[in-house]
């Protein structure tokens, strides 16, 4: 267990069946407490069913993408809106993506693993929220 | 110079006729001013030498008149009648030669009454010489037909004067005329120059410029550069041919960057769980047995992933180049669908169950059997990805007028009308309601293979109920009696 204060509740959210289930058995094997969702609706489903303490989140899925997840948990008050979210995805310029959905946690596929572990240690510590800047564009 | 000019070829003719009909007048005036003015001047010449002669007669008469006179006063010397008869000669001579000089109208009058008169003088002369007359007598009896044939003399000079007067004037009016033209045909030729300048620069060299600076600036790396539009018919279709051809390059260079840019990002999602695979296992010892399969489960799809996408660049890569091999047999199309099928349901999770309905008898169809196993796996996995809450992916196979169609339905997601058209395209992505997707190459590769083997694959989708892809392609025993297969 490298966390400190033990293990975490995550919620990993992948379209890709074969990454979140990768993902998920590497971070179980460190203590964690993970469940996988496929696409943003069955995501926000679990976010609903049981708060995570962090969200490990794709940015392109079908139905309902990473951005619109993130945004439809912020849109109620009742501590979703507080849940950090780790953006993990292999789209092009995800540090503009993370810009727009306001989180400063954010890793390009493919990755090494102790890089995802340290970025979410960050993530569980200082567990940030994302905070999306006010839309000015339209 | 609003002319219309929309074409060289116009530009040439006009040019050519408009030098053409100027030379040709040029050459007529020039002629014709040459011709009168040695015309006229050689009738001033003729004629200036008539009026001489005229003068000469007043002359010789007055002259004769003198001797005569002379001569009777002082009773005269041989040498006196010498000289009258040589001025007599002289005088019939010049006589003679005018008359020969003038004879048309007013002049040849005018020189037949000279004569008379003075014929009529000598006449006189003649009679009275031997009338042995006082010499005042004389002189004051000859007056008046003396003062007659000089009257005659002078009144034909002076007619031929003026008759003279009147060819200078029009010789001179000949000699401007000829000089206007010279003047003219410089003026023309000078103008005809300019204006072929002017024509060839501004619709020939110009344009030719911009075409030049255009390939210079695309070359350049500017690949916004066009030439534009021209005057000149031929210049013009140039022009356009050149922009086409520039457009072309400029979107295929496009298409290659974003085809490159999609190869690489669709590599990254299974590149990445490989490495999170084989580095999980690193840190965990010892590895329980299961975890260990499970994770070399997971390593081994993503490099059969990795493996799929390769073939299909590759493939995409042999479509575009014309280099696609295939090996054609006559083959009963339910076997590779039963194969793939058969492969398929082993492979993929309850949620999609795999139904399939084919026909009882064989459908016999030439085609490369690896290659329709290949689109058969390509649009199952399709079904299976874009049925995420999962529900049943129906394969069925029939025959409709001569063509087997094959046809694979989910109940998946479903596609956009605008999209359905798109998919097919290479490595084009996706709008998915608020997500996006890469299709990869896989629907575009399998087109062109059942395009390849004379078929045809098509979609049809509803948005939200899920889409039904068919492959069509003509049954090998009616192939040559059928018609092309329809686009679905």
């Amino acid at each position: 267990m490298s966390i400190a204060g033990g293990m975490a509740d995550l919620l990993i959210v992948d379209d890709d069946p074969g990454a979140g289930e990768m993902l998920a058995v590497v971070l179980r094997d460190r203590g964690h407490e993970v469940r996988v969702a496929h696409d943003g609706r069955q995501g926000y489903d679990m976010v609903d069913e049981r708060l995570p303490d962090v969200v490990i989140l794709d940015v392109e899925m079908p139905r309902l993408d990473g951005p619109g997840m993130s945004r439809l948990m912020l849109a109620e008050d009742v501590g979703k809106e507080k849940v950090p979210v780790l953006l993990v995805s292999g789209v092009e310029q995800l540090e503009q993506v993370a810009a727009r959905v306001g989180t400063p946690y954010f890793l390009e596929k493919p990755f090494p693993l102790p890089e995802l572990l340290s970025i979410l240690e960050r993530c569980l510590s200082e567990k940030r929220p994302p905070e999306p800047e006010p839309e000015t564009e339209t | 110079m609003k002319i219309f000019i929309h074409s060289i070829r116009r530009v040439a003719f006009a040019g050519a006729m408009a030098a053409f009909a100027m030379t040709a007048f040029l050459a007529a005036s020039d002629l014709y001013s040459t011709t009168s003015l040695t015309d006229a001047s050689r009738r001033i010449a003729a004629d200036t030498a008539t009026l001489y002669r005229i003068v000469d007669v007043e002359r010789l008469l007055l002259l004769y008149s003198r001797e005569l006179h002379f001569a009777e006063a002082t009773d005269g010397t041989d040498e006196g009648r010498e000289r009258q008869q040589e001025l007599l000669r002289q005088l019939d001579a010049n006589m003679k030669a005018v008359r020969d000089d003038l004879r048309r109208g007013e002049q040849q009058a005018l020189a037949v009454r000279m004569e008379g008169r003075i014929h009529d003088y000598l006449a006189q002369v003649r009679r009275l010489r031997y009338a042995e007359l006082p010499v005042s007598e004389l002189i004051a009896r000859l007056g008046p037909d003396l003062d007659a044939a000089l009257a005659a003399t002078r009144e034909l000079r002076a007619t031929q004067a003026e008759h003279l007067r009147r060819l200078g004037a029009r010789e001179s009016s000949l000699r401007t005329m000829a000089n206007g033209t010279a003047l003219a045909t410089s003026l023309a030729v000078l103008l005809l120059g300019f204006v072929f300048q002017r024509v060839v620069k501004k619709d020939v060299l110009e344009p030719l410029t911009s075409l030049k600076v255009t390939i210079d600036r695309f070359r350049d790396g500017d690949h916004e550069a066009r030439s534009g539009r021209h005057r000149l018919a031929e210049l013009n279709a140039v022009s356009r041919r050149l922009d086409g051809l520039l457009e072309t390059i400029r979107r295929s260079e496009e298409t290659r960057l974003a085809s490159l840019g999609a190869v690489a990002h669709d590599l990254r999602n299974p590149l990445g769980t490989l490495r999170l695979s084989l580095e999980g296992l690193q840190d965990a010892s010892p590895i329980p047995e299961a975890r260990l399969k499970r994770s070399l489960e997971t390593a081994l799809r993503q490099v059969e992933r990795l493996t799929r996408m390769v073939s299909d660049l590759l493939d995409a890569v042999r479509i575009r180049a014309g280099k696609l091999e295939l090996k054609t047999a006559r083959i009963d199309l339910r076997e590779p669908v039963r194969q793939v099928v058969r492969e398929y349901r082993l492979s993929v999770s309850d949620a999609h169950p795999i139904e399939s309905d084919l026909p009882g008898e064989a459908v016999v169809v030439a085609a490369d059997f690896g290659r329709i196993c290949q689109v058969v796996e390509n649009l199952l996995s399709n079904a299976v990805k874009y049925s995420p809450e999962g529900g049943p992916v129906d394969v069925r196979l029939r025959v409709e007028d001569g063509t087997a169609v094959l046809s694979v339905s989910d109940e998946g997601i479903g596609i956009a009308e605008d999209d359905q058209e798109r998919i097919f395209q290479p490595f084009l992505r996706v709008t998915h309601g608020d997500g996006l997707e890469g299709v990869g190459l896989g629907l575009s590769v399998s087109r062109e293979l059942v395009r390849a083997q004379g078929g045809e694959l098509g979609v049809e989708s509803t948005p939200g109920s899920g889409s039904t892809f068919s492959v069509r392609l003509p049954l090998a025993s009616r192939e040559e009696r059928d018609p092309p297969p329809i686009a679905p």
